[in-house]
């Protein structure tokens, strides 16, 4: 096996604790809780930066969520501590679909505007 | 590494355990099929001309609670997974007896969906994306048109210009793959869509 298999295979094997899978779900719940914060703010003209949050609602809900996921990925998935090819594995795709969905929605959008 | 380390991650090219490697570029198509899924839902939101929409049928309570099972899951099943490293079998069954319940229940949500969705309507003759998948006449005819674009790369045929019609006027791509599949289907669908059809 050569230095960098040894590595990667060592590197497979630095799981987090017990006490970080805790606070990973801590941070989740409470990024959960300001998505569902925004969406109030945002639907009810009572609440504070109401204005301001349904403008903005639908990129900061694509910000916390894709914070989540990253999270989830990177701790409850192990991506952090496993090796590059593993995360290049998965993010490739990851930009591929992303660039499925935005040129899909735009080209409807074109066709429509211009038919 | 020690012989026994050798036995538990036999030597690879790349150094990564095979099956995580396998299991890594699954998830990575994962990625790929649901765009798809999720470009389709996007495009024909809001389009559908008889309904039920999203909003008729979506009961965000559930959908949230759901997704809050899920979460959990997760959770648990690290948690396991943390049990099993320290040899903890106490641990270890636990939290994946719990992470089995979190997938019962969400198994559970689903058959709860299907039976609650179906009586009310949209089903896959009343769905906006049925229409563009399995019915011909709602496939944009034109060449270029996206929705076009759209059906045929999820019918997974590509676009294909050899497999041209007689006149080679229609290429009989992907939207003749899911003619085939609608036809039996699309019999009756004036009688019964009269108002989808002439939308």
């Amino acid at each position: 096996m050569s230095t960098d298999a040894h590595a990667t295979a060592h590197a497979e094997h630095h799981h987090p604790g017990t006490k970080t899978y805790v606070q990973i779900a801590v941070v989740l719940f409470a990024l959960t809780a300001l998505e569902v914060l925004a969406y109030e703010m945002a639907h009810r003209p009572t609440m504070p930066l109401h204005e301001l949050m349904a403008a903005t609602l639908v990129p900061v809900l694509i910000v916390l969520s894709a914070a989540k996921f990253a999270l989830v990925a990177m701790f409850y998935m192990h991506l952090k501590g496993d090796g590059k090819l593993l995360t290049s594995l998965f993010v490739f795709p990851i930009i591929i679909a992303a660039s499925i969905i935005v040129i899909l929605i735009l080209l409807m959008q074109y066709w429509e505007v211009m038919h | 590494v020690s012989t026994a380390a050798h036995a538990a991650h036999p030597e690879t090219s790349t150094g990564i355990d095979n099956r995580k490697l396998a299991i890594w570029t699954f998830i990575g198509s994962e990625c790929l099929f649901f765009a798809s899924l999720i470009s389709v839902y996007l495009v024909n939101k809001d389009k559908s001309i008889s309904g039920p929409t999203a909003a008729d049928i979506f009961e965000i309570p559930l959908v949230t609670f759901g997704t809050a099972v899920l979460l959990f899951s997760s959770f648990f099943v690290v948690l396991a997974l943390n049990g099993a490293q320290r040899g903890d079998k106490k641990k270890l069954v636990m939290w994946l007896s719990l992470t089995v319940l979190c997938g019962l229940f969400f198994v559970g949500m689903q058959v709860y969906e299907f039976q609650h969705f179906l009586p009310q309507g949209p089903g896959v003759q009343h769905q906006c994306l049925r229409l563009q998948l399995l019915c011909p006449d709602r496939i944009p005819r034109h060449p270029r048109h996206p929705g076009r674009a759209l059906a045929v790369h999820l019918a997974g045929a590509g676009h294909s210009r050899q497999a041209a019609g007689p006149q080679g006027a229609e290429p009989r791509d992907g939207g003749a793959l899911l003619a085939l599949r609608g036809r039996g289907l699309d019999r009756d669908l004036p009688r019964r869509l009269p108002d989808e059809v002439s939308g």
